[in-house]
C-alpha cells in the first residue's frame, strides 16, 4: 500500500548555537505530515522555525533529534552525496531571493537540474520552453543572464527551474518576499494552478498574506512548536 | 558539460584577476621552457662534444685499454672487427691508433695524445675535419709527414701553420721514437682541453712512429644513427665480438662524470620546476580561496539544487584547469616564438668562453627541446594546479548548505 504521506516528521528538534554560542531551540519536537498534492503554507512570526523546518524537510540541514521521512526516505540515513541525489530527483526549491546562477542564461538555469539528471538535450529544451511559456517568460528572455532580468522575471525563472524536473515536492521559502504584490500574486496563482493540474506538492514558508490566503492548509508555528494546523476548503 | 560551462564562464567574471593568474602561469611556463631548453641545450652540447671527440657513442678497444690506455693494449685483427661492424646497420665507424707522448716546438713542449687516423674514414665519425680554422684536414698521403692540431696547442707551443714540430712517443718495443712533422692544419673545437692535448696524423705515419703492427688499432670509434638504441647496439656488438679480445664501452660507461653532470642538470631542472610551479601553486591557492569566498552563496544554491560535493570539487578543478590551459597556451606560444629565434641565432656566451670550453661546450648555446621533459613539466603544472585547488575545493564541497545560502 503506498505511503499516504509525502512528508512525515516526528518529534523534530533542531538546536543551533547563535553567534554568542548560546544554544537556540529553533524547533521543539514538531510532528506533522504532508500528503501528496497539498498546497500548504507554514506561517509564523520571525524566529518561529519556519525556514528551519523547510530546510530539514529539504535535507539542507540535519535535525538534532527526531525523524523526518520524505518520499519514503528517512533523511537521517543519507550521506551528503545521497542527499544531493535525493534533492535532485525529488525536490524543487524556490528561495526568497532568486538565487539563479549568474553565469548561466535563464534557459540554462532552468534546465540545470535536468542536465544534472542527464536528460537528453531535446527533451530538456522542450520542457524548459513549455515551462517558460506556462509561466509567461518570453522567448527573448531565455538567453539573458539573471543580471539582465527583472526581479519578477528572475523569480519566474527560479520557479521554472524548480518545476521543470517535475519533483514530488516544491519547497518555497518566502517566494514573494522580493516581489511587488502584483507580480507576487500572479506567480502564486500560477503555482496554485500548477498544483491543481500536476498534483505537485507545494510547501511554503511565509508570512505573506497572499500566500496564506491561497494555501489550502495553514500550519502556524510559534517558538518552534506547531501553534495551529488548519485546513481550508 | 554544464559544470565545464559554469567553470569557463566563471573565469571571466573577474577578468583582471583571471588575467593575472593566466599571466602567472604563462610566465611560469615560459621560464620553465626557456630554462629547461637552455640547460638541455648545454647538456646536449657537452654530450655531443664528448661523443664526437672522445671515441663516439660506442668505443671498441683491447680489453683493459680503458683502465690503462697503453700502446700494447690493442685490437689485433682490425680488419675482422671492421668486417663484423660492417654487418651492422645504422652505424659509422673508424679505427684509431693512440699513443701518449710529447710535442715540442723550438720554444715549448707539451704532453699530448697522438691519434693515428685514416683521414677518409675519420670524416664519418669526427667533426674535426669540419672544424679546421687554418690549413686543411689530413691528406691521404701517408708519406707527407704532416699533423694537425688544435689552435690552443699551437698557441701554447708558439707555432704557426706550416711550421715543424717534433713528436716523441714510447714505441711498442718501449723505446723512445721521435719524428719531425709539418703542421698541415689547425682546428678549434668546443673543447679547449681536447684542442690542447691532441695531435692527429695519418695512421700509416703513426704506425711508422710507434711501431704499431699492421691490421691493429687502439680503438674503434662508432657513431650511431639517431634512431639507434645505444644499449641495444652495444649489447649486440658485445655478442658479435665475444670471441675477440676486446671491450665494448658506451660513452655512458666511459664518461661517468658527464653522466653525473647530466643527472645533476636534470636534478637542477626538477628543483627549478618544483620551485617555479610551487610559486604558481600558491598564487592559485590564494586566488581560489578568494573565488570560493565570493561564491559561497552560489555554491550553496547549487548544492541545494542537487549538485553533489564531488561535482563542486570538479567545478573548481575545471576552473583551475582552464586557467592553467590558457596560461600554458600563452606560455607555449611565447616560448615557441623565443625558442625559434634563439635556435636561429643561438645564445652567445662568449664572455664565458674559456670556462665553457673547458667543459666541452661552445660559446653559442642553442636550446634543445626535450619533448618528454617538457611534457612531464606540463603534467606537473596540472598536478600543481590540482594540489593548489584541492584545499579550496574540499572546503567548498563541505560547506553547510544552509550557512552557505545565508552567506551575504
Amino acid at each position: 500500500m503506498p505511503d499516504p504521506f509525502l512528508v512525515e516528521a516526528e518529534g523534530l528538534v533542531k538546536v543551533y548555537r547563535d553567534r554568542s554560542h548560546v544554544p537556540v531551540r529553533a524547533l521543539d519536537g514538531i510532528s506533522f505530515a504532508v500528503a501528496p498534492g497539498e498546497f500548504t503554507a507554514i506561517a509564523g512570526p520571525s524566529g518561529s522555525g519556519k525556514t528551519t523546518l523547510l530546510n530539514l524537510i529539504g535535507s539542507l540541514d540535519s535535525a538534532t533529534a527526531g525523524t523526518i521521512v520524505v518520499a519514503g526516505q528517512d533523511l537521517s540515513l543519507l550521506s551528503r552525496r545521497a542527499r544531493a541525489e535525493f534533492r535532485l530527483r525529488n525536490l524543487g526549491f524556490i528561495f526568497q531571493s532568486h538565487n539563479l546562477i549568474p553565469v548561466l542564461s535563464a534557459a540554462e538555469n532552468a534546465e540545470f537540474s535536468l542536465l544534472l539528471q542527464g536528460m537528453p538535450a531535446r527533451e530538456r529544451r522542450r520542457r524548459v520552453l513549455a515551462e517558460f511559456k506556462d509561466l509567461g517568460i518570453e522567448e527573448e528572455l531565455t538567453r539573458r543572464r539573471p543580471a539582465k532580468l527583472s526581479g519578477g522575471q528572475q523569480q519566474r525563472v527560479a520557479v521554472a527551474r524548480a518545476l521543470v524536473s517535475r519533483p514530488k515536492l516544491i519547497l518555497a521559502d518566502e517566494p514573494t518576499a522580493s516581489l511587488d504584490s502584483k507580480t507576487g500574486a500572479r506567480l502564486l496563482d500560477k503555482m496554485r494552478d500548477l498544483n491543481m493540474r500536476t498534483r505537485i506538492t507545494f510547501l511554503f514558508s511565509t508570512h505573506d498574506p497572499m500566500v496564506i490566503d491561497r494555501a489550502r492548509r495553514l500550519v502556524t508555528l510559534r517558538d518552534g512548536q506547531i501553534a495551529s494546523d488548519e485546513t481550508h476548503a | 558539460m554544464i559544470l565545464a560551462k559554469i567553470a569557463w564562464r566563471s573565469i571571466w567574471r573577474n577578468p583582471r584577476r583571471s588575467w593575472v593568474l593566466i599571466s602567472a602561469v604563462a610566465i611560469g611556463v615560459f621560464t620553465f621552457v626557456g630554462v629547461v631548453a637552455y640547460i638541455d641545450g648545454l647538456s646536449v652540447q657537452l654530450i655531443r662534444t664528448a661523443i664526437e671527440l672522445r671515441g663516439g657513442h660506442i668505443q671498441i678497444s683491447g680489453t683493459g685499454y680503458f683502465e690503462n690506455p697503453a700502446l700494447r693494449t690493442r685490437i689485433t685483427g682490425m680488419t675482422e672487427v671492421a668486417q663484423i661492424l660492417d654487418n651492422f646497420d645504422g652505424l659509422r665507424f673508424a679505427a684509431q691508433q693512440r699513443a701518449s707522448g710529447m710535442i715540442s716546438s723550438a720554444e715549448q713542449s707539451a704532453g699530448i695524445t697522438v691519434v693515428g687516423v685514416d683521414p677518409a674514414q675519420e670524416e664519418y665519425v669526427s667533426p674535426i675535419p669540419t672544424l679546421m680554422v687554418e690549413g686543411e684536414w689530413l691528406s691521404g698521403d701517408a708519406e707527407a709527414g704532416e699533423v694537425i692540431m688544435g689552435t690552443a696547442l699551437a698557441e701554447r707551443l708558439g707555432v704557426l701553420l706550416g711550421e715543424r714540430v717534433v713528436l716523441m712517443v714510447s714505441d711498442l718495443a718501449g723505446d723512445v721514437s721521435a719524428g719531425a712533422y709539418r703542421i698541415r692544419g689547425l682546428f678549434t673545437s668546443n673543447s679547449t682541453e681536447y684542442d690542447k692535448r691532441h695531435v692527429l696524423m695519418h695512421e700509416s705515419a703513426m704506425d711508422a712512429l710507434t711501431g704499431f703492427p699492421p691490421n691493429a688499432a687502439s680503438t674503434f670509434a662508432i657513431i650511431l644513427d639517431a634512431d639507434q638504441d645505444i644499449r641495444q647496439v652495444s649489447a649486440a656488438l658485445r655478442g658479435a665480438l665475444s670471441e675477440k679480445n676486446v671491450e665494448v664501452l658506451t660513452w655512458l660507461d666511459r664518461s661517468p662524470m658527464l653522466v653525473m653532470m647530466d643527472e645533476m642538470m636534470n636534478l637542477t631542472n626538477v628543483i627549478l620546476v618544483v620551485i617555479l610551479f610551487t610559486a604558481i601553486g600558491f598564487t592559485l591557492i590564494n586566488s581560489f580561496i578568494m573565488v570560493i569566498f565570493e561564491r559561497i552563496r552560489e555554491i550553496g544554491i547549487m548544492a541545494a539544487g542537487g549538485v553533489r560535493p564531488g561535482q563542486v570539487r570538479l567545478l573548481l578543478f575545471l576552473e583551475a584547469s582552464f586557467v592553467v590551459l590558457l596560461g600554458a597556451g600563452v606560455g607555449i606560444v611565447l616560448s615557441a616564438g623565443v625558442l625559434g629565434w634563439w635556435s636561429a641565432v643561438g645564445l652567445d656566451l662568449s664572455a664565458f668562453a674559456e670556462g665553457l670550453s673547458r667543459f666541452g661546450a661552445g660559446t653559442v648555446i642553442r636550446p634543445y627541446v626535450n619533448i618528454g621533459r617538457m611534457a612531464s613539466g606540463f603534467a606537473l603544472i596540472f598536478v600543481m594546479a590540482f594540489l593548489a585547488v584541492l584545499y579550496p575545493a574540499i572546503k567548498a564541497s563541505r560547506f553547510k548548505i544552509v550557512d552557505a545560502m545565508n552567506h551575504a
